[in-house]
């Protein structure tokens, strides 16, 4: 079973209805127990941090994530602010615990030394760092839709999938971290570029239909 | 580095698209969906959907079209069309709390845009931000510009000025944690003559958040302009997208032509082709329901209206319902698009027409075959009054050598039959007349009847599908069609957006929402019996460029007029017998039941039919009174006509089926059954 993990705080219908249009069978998950059955978890958001990662823990859907993942070995994908989640810390508003499954530190844009404006809406070519699940070709350039203030800076750089240029450098677009991935991007809001990404990723788990 | 963006806006009107005028005028293009759909086909950056309605009530209903929608509330509407889009969707309209954002956002918005509330209470901007993030939270500003020059915001849907300047308020949202400014400008709204860009520059200047500029884009030049010229992040704009087959890929392109760095353009989606995907299966499950409720005489409108028959409303001017067939509406003065735009229509004087005539002039001769490989244009023709006089127009006045192009539906008068071979002749021209084997045409008959209560969907969707699959196997650019028959009957669009042939409209309208593979499969229906009803693709009528346009739109476009000028200098026969649904003699001789069956199931759904088509035209060009009009309406509206033991023998089927299936397509809004009768609301009670 695909676990769309539900944060009480995004549009998880949007993810919802591209995992299905792509052929796989999402399923809705909300408390602790339905996220242990899951083989394959995704981990959407839109929002802030705090509130995201405290209606988390309040339903004990923090510790279950790290066991299903950490220990079990499953597979997650997170989201724009799902993947933020995936971090250490985040300076959003203060500073708050994440879910510390991907080393580092989530930190606001900066725009300086560029037209760059933050919040960063809009679609950026990204650059894939590697080769991996979701970007078996690394020339691949194509847009995918961003909306964030904040930026996960890893700790390693093998983690980094892709980037986008932003102010006067990168910042990470997706993460690939052995069965760990993410996105800084909205893929279910980037139509074919987006969809193509995320049936990568549930190519890799089994979890969807071949492409038509 | 980061993309401009370039935004098509849809405004809704209880739950459906509206064209906007000067924030009061509202003219219905159709249902979200069909647009949404459409949208997504092209790679749009971001959609933006505004709530204009007053109150929140929703009524998208037709039981005969395939998107179906009985929700009621803007909750159930945004789930409802965020389901079918697949591009970052900002959503606006009566947001005045936290709840209603977080509401919004769990609905499919990715953005909520405030406007009135955020201006009176400036702290939902910021609770909102750091609740749901800033790249939430949109702030729309309205402004005007005085005669002076002078800008100001208004708020409440443009109604209540505030003294303040837009570019203070802008930067007093930003401070207040706004992520964005969707800036429109009041007087420029649905004008066509370009941005304020002096606005704009004012706005962007003063704030460093992104702002999208929209208002008064009439072409797509204009575009551009408000990034490179005003300091824009993203051009939008709402009518100009539903004017032209391809509006958005074809925007796209002039906007990256001109230098804006933008996401590539897209015609042929991979994930999101334009053909729809039907769940054969289900279909057939919901037709099986329908032919058992009409069985067991369970009818909706029965079921629903057990006090009588519901209230109706109609055009205080002419004798048009405000529930109809056809897009409809009215204004606060209870006059209908169909009145209004006629007025403006017949205002326009010689000289603008002299001006209109010109722009046509110029489409048709820069697309005219300049080495004789091919036909200078198509013209599509039913053989009626009209496709006479297009073909006169065509050959005769502007001396082109055009293709005529003829789906034929089987169903022509002897007469009508007579005029269209006669124009070979009349015209000297080339004529392609397609005929679909009469097998197919039976099944299809039926299916349309009984899966939307339509008989002639294979006519409508023939006629507006064969001549544009000529155009694009033969290369032609441009297909010149006589009016649009919505523009004309219920105001859909005003004639100076100059709006064209678009596959939506297609859809939506003729099609009903199905498609010709909606009935592969059924009664032994293959693909290959609906080769005609497949229109060309994207990727060819963008490389072709392909144009269809209407030719009322550039000359003064008059029925009674027509009809004498083809009579006499063409030998256009008029009926010799009158139509038992119509006072009128000249129109439909192409199809017997389009004036007949088909027509009193217009009656069946909507409770009123041609007769009142014909005589509210005839009222707006000043030929009836209304209350000739309403004689008129009493006497043909509701007779069951004879062409319909034709039919029932065409088919197969007996008359007391037929009147059963017809009466579960009864509106719930119309009619109700009063003693075993149906009943309704009456003009002329």
């Amino acid at each position: 079973m695909l676990g769309v993990i539900d944060t009480a705080a995004g549009n998880i219908q949007s993810v919802v209805n591209a995992l299905m249009r792509i052929g796989a069978a999402p399923e809705v998950v909300a408390d602790a127990e339905s996220v242990m059955r899951a083989d394959a978890l995704v981990l959407p958001g839109v929002g802030a941090f705090a509130p995201a990662i405290a209606s988390l823990r309040e339903r004990g859907i923090v510790d279950a994530i790290r066991r299903r993942v950490q220990e079990d070995g499953r597979p997650l994908l997170g989201i724009c602010l799902g993947m933020q989640l995936l971090a250490d810390h985040s300076d959003e508003n203060g500073t708050h615990d994440g879910l510390g499954l991907v080393s580092g530190r989530v930190m606001p844009l900066d725009p300086a030394g560029s037209a760059d404006r933050v919040p960063n809406f809009g679609w950026h070519d990204t650059t894939p760092a590697k080769a991996g699940t979701l970007y078996p070709d690394p020339d691949e350039s194509r847009s995918f839709y961003f909306a964030h203030s904040y930026h996960f800076v890893c700790d390693h750089s093998q983690a980094v999938a892709s980037t986008i240029g932003f102010g006067s450098g990168q910042v990470t677009a997706a993460i690939e971290n052995g069965n760990i991935f993410g996105v800084q991007f909205h893929p279910e809001k980037s139509q074919d570029a987006g969809l193509d990404v995320l049936h990568r990723f549930c190519s890799h788990i089994g979890a969807s239909a071949p492409a038509s | 580095m980061q993309y401009h963006r370039l935004i098509p806006v849809l405004l809704l009107k209880h739950g459906l698209i509206v064209r906007s005028q000067s924030f009061s005028i509202h003219q219905i293009i159709g249902n979200p969906v069909s647009t949404i759909d459409r949208l997504s086909n092209w790679n749009v950056d971001e959609l933006v959907l505004l709530d204009i309605s007053g109150e929140d009530r929703h009524d998208m209903r037709r039981d005969d079209h395939f998107v179906r929608f009985d929700g009621s509330s803007t909750l159930d509407l945004l789930r409802y069309v965020s389901s079918a889009c697949a591009m970052p969707l900002a959503f606006g309209g009566r947001i005045r709390t936290l709840e209603d954002i977080r509401a919004r956002i769990a609905a499919g918005a990715d953005k909520c845009i405030i406007n009135t509330e955020a201006f009176r209470r400036p702290a939902l901007i910021s609770e909102a931000s750091s609740t749901f993030g800033a790249q939430c939270v949109v702030v729309s500003i309205d402004a005007l510009r005085h005669e002076n020059g002078q800008l100001e915001v208004c708020i409440a849907g443009g109604a209540e000025p505030t003294g303040v300047d837009p570019a203070d308020w802008a930067r007093d949202a930003e401070r207040a944690g706004a992520g964005e400014i969707f800036l429109n400008s009041i007087d420029r709204d649905g004008v066509g003559n370009g941005y304020d860009l002096d606005l704009i520059r004012h706005v962007t200047e003063a704030v460093s958040i992104p702002v999208i500029a929209c208002g008064g884009v009439g072409a797509y030049p204009e575009f551009p302009l408000a990034i490179t010229e005003a300091g824009a992040s993203a051009a939008a704009a709402a009518n100009i997208f539903h004017f032209h087959e391809l509006s958005y890929p074809r925007a796209k392109r002039l906007c990256i032509d001109a230098g804006v760095p933008m996401r590539p353009w897209d015609v042929s989606g991979k994930w999101f082709a334009r053909d729809v995907a039907y769940d054969t299966d289900a279909e057939q499950v919901k037709i099986d329901d329908r032919l058992i409720r009409a069985k067991e005489g369970r009818f909706r409108a029965a079921e629903v209206n057990t006090d009588g028959p519901p209230a109706m409303t109609w055009c205080r001017n002419c004798v048009y319902p405000v529930i109809s067939a056809t897009p409809m509406s009215l204004d606060e003065d209870g006059v209908c698009m169909g009145c209004r735009m006629a007025d403006i229509y017949n205002d326009i004087d010689d000289a603008e027409w002299k001006r209109r005539e010109g722009i046509l002039f110029d489409i048709l001769d820069s697309n005219r075959s300049r080495d004789g490989s091919r036909y200078d244009c198509i013209v599509p023709v039913s053989g009626g009054k009209d496709s006479y006089f297009q073909v006169h127009y065509a050959k005769n006045v502007l001396g082109l050598n055009p293709l005529l192009v003829t789906y034929y539906g089987n169903n022509y008068t002897e007469v009508g039959q007579r005029n269209l071979l006669h124009m070979k002749e009349a015209f000297d021209v080339d004529h392609i007349i397609v005929q679909p084997g009469v097998g197919v045409l039976r099944t299809l008959n039926r299916l349309g009847f009984i899966a939307m209560g339509d008989m002639n969907w294979h006519n409508h969707v023939g006629i507006a599908t064969v001549p544009m699959q000529v155009a694009a196997q033969q290369g032609i650019p441009v297909v010149l069609w006589g009016e649009h028959g919505y523009a004309d009957i219920c105001g859909q669009y005003s004639n100076d957006d100059f709006f064209e042939w678009t596959y939506r409209n297609r859809r939506e309208h003729m099609a009903r929402g199905f498609e010709w593979n909606y009935f592969v499969g059924m009664e032994g229906i293959t693909a290959q019996d609906m080769i005609n009803y497949r229109y060309p693709s994207d990727e060819r009528l963008f490389e072709l460029g392909l144009r269809g346009v209407y030719l009322a739109n550039f000359i003064h476009w008059d029925a009674n007029h027509h009809i004498k000028l083809v009579s006499e200098k063409y030998g256009f026969e008029i009926s010799d017998e009158p139509f038992e649904r119509t006072y009128r003699r000249m129109s439909n001789l192409d199809d017997m039941h389009e004036n007949g069956v088909h027509d009193y199931l217009k009656f069946i759904k909507f409770g009123y039919g041609r007769c009142t088509d014909h005589a509210s035209k005839d009222i707006r060009s000043g030929e009836m009174n209304r209350e000739k009009a309403v004689e008129l309406v009493r006497h043909h509206d509701s007779i069951k006509p004879k062409d319909l033991k034709r039919w029932l023998d065409y088919v197969g089927m007996e008359e007391a089926e037929f009147d059963r299936i017809s009466d579960t397509y009864r509106d719930p809004r119309v009619w109700a059954l009063q003693d075993g009768d149906w009943a309704k609301a009456s003009l002329w009670d």
